[in-house]
């Protein structure tokens, strides 16, 4: 930091003082002022609040105690958990803090430091505040480095930070942002100290209480800012019953037991301790990695309720254009499809409460209701007036809300739903592994997969599939779906992303001068207002309109080199409209057309 | 020389122990009826008191248990295999040298340095069937070490020159697939000073000298060399050059690549030497560096000149107490910019020192030594948690003038890093025990602790953090292998240059639990010297490469480096006679160590 701070004196000529100052401000601004009182009162409020909103909170005590031992040896520790509401870090503080583990000091985003009252009542429960984006100023880089590293040195509490960077709003697990994870991970590459322990925790919740905003958003409807005025607002949430919610702390990973072989520390030895090192390539490549092997321990301890499976199996009858089902029918299936689930690996959350229909339809309220023995979706739902002024249906309410709900049964389903749909006619493994790894390769922005474990993903959801009796494989290697129905459950899983891809890349090719740039917010509502012009597919997918499905298929664009982006500017410019093409026919080739 | 002048007879084992460390009359013991236990002998300032203390210390801080001993194996002699014998390279050694043994128990002697492994295996009777030497021979003077040398070559036998014997990198271990006959050069009847040259301040010195013998004769003429490796009771002088050991007081003396003017080898292509003996020299690549740390495997090192002081006016010591490692390390880089070496700085952390406390006897300085740190601690030092303290230890010496200055001024230095003089005694003490320290890993044996000591340098910006890192990740490795008492880890920092420190760390754990304690031995023992060179540190300061550490040799001096050595090594050695491997002949851990365990 101080040679930061004689640098910028001398590049900007402003005397070292009026630095020194600059640099104390923005410590004060990021600081945390941690209190045990505090946490105690807060954390009497919490309770009483969740008794309110929540019916029950499961911990699985599975790996607790070692991470007790962990938090109490005093070593470097980092806490990261899923992301999917604000009640994560609350849900986390209170948890660490019932079992007698040291409360972790948070990485917050800075949205919170500006609500009046709650934002340093958050400081005293340990969070610290960090700017969303500081990418070009060296000041704030260099503190916010030191005093994160600091924390994670002096390890007398662990450090807890969300490696998605933001709550997920489609109930996916977003890529990893790996700034933070580098940051940490450095005092390790830097023999600073002698191993980092990560523990990953995954939080399932039956239904979230920013379910309303976060669909408003997918659709391009900003999300008010935090503010104290705006959380006193929200008090109506209080009155609605949110079901379950599962918590399950992973396996604590060491870091040094994940590098080995793979980060030689030696290395920074070359260079002495003042002089700070850029991350080696071998060391991005390592903390990529880490951060996805991070996400997937997370999502393998995700939990599906059933009021998922109900949303999923929902959707699939309006792709086929049926808004409603009756009740003993689609009691049916959803046990058919928590079978199928258990099968192929998801935790379900399956017992009195999450097991009732009637209690399911109220976790998907308002969207769906029973109506006379049915079950309805509706195509106006209460909060759908919000989608008129930007031009778009109503019923888009009800298909992205479920869709989120379908999405959390994705994350273990993924490799078998790309599976089911590469494989018609008679393939052999081997083909059926080149177009799965096709597929992958276009939804790489869209799930999270581990970049070097394509065969054995393939290899694994293939071994669990012929073992469920779903697949079998025959002569000369041929593939071969046995049970049909699964096969189509598991299409529909994947189908909406395919479309939209293809969809949104149609728009692209078509309608895009190559020399001009764009912003990327631009391009993807231009693209969102297009797709739903051609209108026919809406009763589909709701995917079509949501804007994050369009970001990520721009995006992934970029991936495959077609397009460029400016991260910095988020301008999108350079399309490479052959090469776009010659990937459109491939894959309409891999992909048959839609069931 | 008599034998009655001598550190050791020729025959050591007369009064060196065949399995452990050190003097036979000496040892730790535990009187069971008491739980007191005892330091045997009378050649040690500790010798013949009782420590009541060290028992309750190995009990609390080890876990330490009196029902699980395991007792040291007698020695059974006839399960040494019989000698690859090579007749008639023997019959034309004894036309040159009237001392040659066949001897099971000489090849026995002459076949492991100290490593834990090798005492683990030779008390356990498990080394009767490694390859050892299959005869020793005894030069008396450089004409017959050039003699024997010519032989092997003629007849293909193997040599492995030794000293002491006091080796802690496998360094002595016989390769195990050796075919040929392996002669062990046992250098200690080469043990004359030629003469001491009083103008220059040289002696030229026969390299089999062992470390206390060469004192004891220097001194006698009002000289000393100054290097006092912790093995000097028992290393040799040749053993020093072969391995660049460093000396307790190299900042007055230098360690031996400082101290050394001339070295004469003697390598399969004949004497390799320098024909003058100058201050310093400019004649390309200096061959002193090729012999300085060559660990026998290109030749015999058969004299030394070597420059000598005369006795010091006068040696004081000091000793400081901080309140944590940090501030005592600070302490240390910061005398060490100003340019303030006295003799010796040694820092001991917080468990050396609590350590260094259990050892306090009923009698004499060691009982002072407890006293003064109690007094000092209740009158000035509240605020110290003595469960971080740690102790600096100094020695001064020079011009009685010079060695004022130098007390005053590093007083003053300490006293800015809170640091509070901790008397003249407790520092005395602190290096007088180093010598019976070493006899406590045999006490260990005995209890089921396997322990060990390593070595590394290190920038001064990473001492702190190797220090703690390596300490750690002991703890985490002894864990992680399932031993379920508390490992023992202390680390002090031994020495201060300009850019860096030396740290030596001692550690051992309970085996007891383990189906295969050298393997988890290994497995410490490679993790910890992993962490060390993540942390920067080198793959040794002073116990040299041998065996055990030959596996990180290419990654610390470049594929190309190694490369240099391999072409020296085949240049010098055609034939491989010297053929102990050491440094650059087995990568990963000996074949002897891993094997039938």
């Amino acid at each position: 930091v101080v040679r930061v701070m004689s640098t910028l004196a001398q590049d900007t000529s402003a005397p070292l003082a009026q630095i020194r100052r600059e640099a104390a401000t923005l410590l004060e601004e990021m600081g945390h002022r941690f209190s045990g009182i505090v946490l105690n009162c807060v954390g009497a409020l919490v309770k009483k609040v969740f008794r309110r909103i929540v019916s029950e909170v499961t911990v699985h005590r599975d790996n607790m105690s070692a991470l007790k031992r962990l938090s109490d040896s005093k070593k470097p520790l980092l806490i990261v958990p899923s992301h999917r509401s604000y009640l994560d870090f609350i849900l986390v503080t209170w948890l660490l803090h019932s079992y007698n583990i040291t409360t972790p000091i948070i990485a917050a985003g800075q949205d919170f430091m500006s609500m009046k009252v709650v934002g340093s009542l958050l400081r005293r429960c340990g969070a610290f505040f960090i700017r969303r984006s500081f990418g070009k100023d060296k000041l704030y880089w260099a503190l916010f480095t030191e005093y994160t590293q600091s924390l994670v040195v002096r390890g007398e509490a662990p450090l807890e930070f969300f490696i998605e960077g933001t709550r997920s709003r489609t109930g996916k697990s977003l890529q990893p942002k790996l700034g933070m994870l580098t940051v940490c991970l450095e005092p390790y590459f830097d023999s600073r100290v002698s191993d980092i322990s990560i523990c990953p925790i995954t939080l399932s919740y039956e239904k979230t209480v920013e379910e309303h905003l976060h669909i408003l958003e997918l659709m391009g409807i900003p999300k008010p800012c935090e503010s104290t005025s705006g959380l006193i607002q929200a008090r109506h949430i209080l009155n609605n019953s949110y079901g379950a919610v599962d918590v399950r702390v992973g396996a604590p990973m060491s870091v040094k037991e994940m590098a080995r072989g793979k980060v030689d520390r030696k290395a920074r030895s070359l260079t002495p301790r003042s002089v700070s090192v850029p991350a080696s390539p071998s060391e991005r490549t390592f903390v990529r990695d880490l951060a996805h092997s991070i996400i997937t321990q997370q999502q393998s301890n995700s939990v599906v309720f059933p009021c998922a499976v109900l949303a999923t199996m929902l959707l699939q009858y309006v792709q086929d254009g049926q808004w409603s089902v009756p009740i003993r029918q689609i009691e049916r299936e959803v046990i058919w499809s928590c079978d199928l689930l258990i099968k192929l690996g998801c935790h379900l959350r399956w017992d009195n409460t999450t097991s009732r229909l009637d209690l399911m339809v109220g976790m998907l309220s308002p969207v769906v209701s029973i109506d006379s023995g049915m079950v309805v979706v509706d195509q106006s739902p209460p909060g759908s007036e919000f989608l008129r002024d930007r031009g778009i249906e109503a019923q888009c309410y009800s298909l992205i809300s479920l869709g989120r709900r379908r999405n959390e049964v994705m994350h273990m389903t993924i490799h078998a739903a790309i599976i089911a749909k590469v494989m018609y006619g008679t393939k052999s493994r081997d083909q059926v592994l080149t177009e799965y790894s096709a597929i992958r390769e276009m939804l790489a922005q869209e799930f999270v997969f581990m970049c070097h474990s394509v065969q054995s993903d393939f290899n694994q959801a293939v071994e669990l599939l012929c073992s469920v009796g779903i697949v079998s494989e025959g002569n000369e290697n041929v593939l071969k779906f046995k049970d049909l129905k699964a096969r189509k459950f598991l299409i529909c899983l994947v189908d909406p992303f395919l479309t939209t891809y293809l969809d949104s890349w149609n728009v692209c090719l078509s309608s895009r001068d190559p020399a001009n740039s764009e912003t990327l917010k631009n391009l993807c509502s231009r693209i969102q207002k297009l797709i739903h012009s051609q209108g026919e597919k809406l009763h589909k997918f709701g995917e079509s309109v949501n804007l994050n499905v369009i970001q990520n298929s721009v995006l992934s664009l970029a991936k495959l080199n077609v397009l460029n982006v400016d991260k910095s500017r988020k301008q999108i410019y350079c399309l490479d409209s052959d090469l776009l093409s010659d990937i459109l026919n491939s894959l309409t080739l891999i992909v048959r057309p839609l069931i | 020389m008599d034998d009655q002048e001598r550190a050791f007879p020729t025959k050591r084992q007369k009064s060196l122990k065949w399995n452990g460390w050190g003097y036979k009359d000496s040892q730790f013991l535990l009187n069971e009826q008491s739980g007191v236990i005892e330091f045997t002998g009378n050649r040690y300032p500790m010798s013949g008191s009782a420590l009541p203390y060290l028992f309750n210390w190995f009990q609390q801080e080890l876990e330490g248990n009196i029902d699980t001993q395991t007792p040291a194996q007698p020695l059974d002699i006839s399960k040494i295999p019989p000698p690859v014998s090579c007749e008639k390279f023997n019959e034309e050694v004894q036309q040159w040298c009237k001392f040659i043994s066949e001897d099971p128990e000489d090849r026995l002697m002459h076949g492991h340095g100290h490593l834990c492994e090798e005492i683990y295996l030779l008390r356990n009777n498990l080394y009767l069937d490694k390859r050892i030497p299959d005869v020793v021979i005894y030069p008396s003077s450089h004409g017959d070490v050039e003699q024997i040398v010519k032989l092997a070559n003629k007849y293909n036998v193997a040599l492995i020159p030794m000293g002491g014997g006091t080796s802690v990198s496998g360094a002595l271990i016989c390769p195990e697939n050796e075919t040929r006959t392996i002669a062990s050069l046992d250098m200690t009847e080469m043990n004359r000073i030629h003469w001491i040259d009083p103008e220059n301040l040289v002696a030229k010195i026969e390299a089999g000298i062992i470390g206390q013998d060469l004192e004891r004769r220097l001194q006698k003429e009002g000289f000393t060399t100054g290097h006092q490796p912790d093995s000097l009771e028992f290393s040799s002088l040749g053993g020093w050059v072969a391995t660049r050991a460093s000396g307790m007081k190299k900042n007055v003396y230098g360690n031996i690549e400082d101290l050394v003017i001339g070295l004469k080898m003697v390598t399969s292509m004949g004497t390799i030497e320098k024909s003058c003996q100058v201050p310093r020299i400019s004649s390309g690549p200096d061959i002193h560096e090729i012999i300085l740390g060559s660990e026998g495997i290109l030749g015999v090192i058969t004299e030394v000149t070597i420059k000598v002081k005369p006795i010091p006016e006068c040696t004081k010591y000091g000793s400081v107490l901080f309140a944590c490692i940090e501030d005592g390390i600070d302490f240390l880089q910061a005398i060490s910019r100003q340019g303030l070496y006295p003799a010796s700085v040694r820092l001991l952390d917080n468990d050396q020192l609590r350590f260094g406390l259990a050892l306090k006897s009923g009698k004499g300085l060691i009982e002072r030594f407890s006293n003064n740190i109690k007094k000092i601690y209740l009158s000035h030092l509240k605020g110290f948690d003595p469960l971080k303290m740690v102790l600096c230890t100094i020695v001064f010496e020079g011009a009685k003038e010079k060695v004022h200055m130098e007390e005053v001024t590093i007083m003053k230095v300490a006293s800015q890093f809170n640091g509070i003089s901790a008397g003249e005694e407790n520092g005395k003490t602190g290096y007088l025990l180093t010598f019976s320290i070493a006899y406590l890993r045999d006490f260990g044996f005995d209890f089921g602790y396997l322990s060990e000591s390593f070595e590394t340098s290190v920038p001064w910006d990473r001492v702190k953090d190797l220090i703690k890192n390596v300490k750690e990740n002991l703890t985490t490795v002894c864990a992680n292998l399932g031993i379920s008492r508390n490992p023992y880890c202390a680390a002090r920092v031994t020495q201060s240059y300009d850019s860096g420190a030396c740290c030596y760390f001692y550690f051992g754990f309970y085996y007891g639990d383990l189906s295969n304690p050298l393997e988890a031995y290994t497995a410490i023992e490679e993790s910890s010297r992993e962490e060390i060179l993540a942390n920067g540190g080198s793959i040794s300061h002073h116990h040299g490469v041998g065996k055990v550490r030959a596996k990180f040799l290419e990654e610390t001096i470049s594929p190309v480096g190694k490369h240099t050595l391999i072409a020296i090594k085949k240049g010098l050695d055609p034939q491989n006679i010297f053929a102990s491997g050491n440094i650059i002949g087995l990568v990963g851990p000996t074949s002897l160590l891993q094997s039938k365990l």
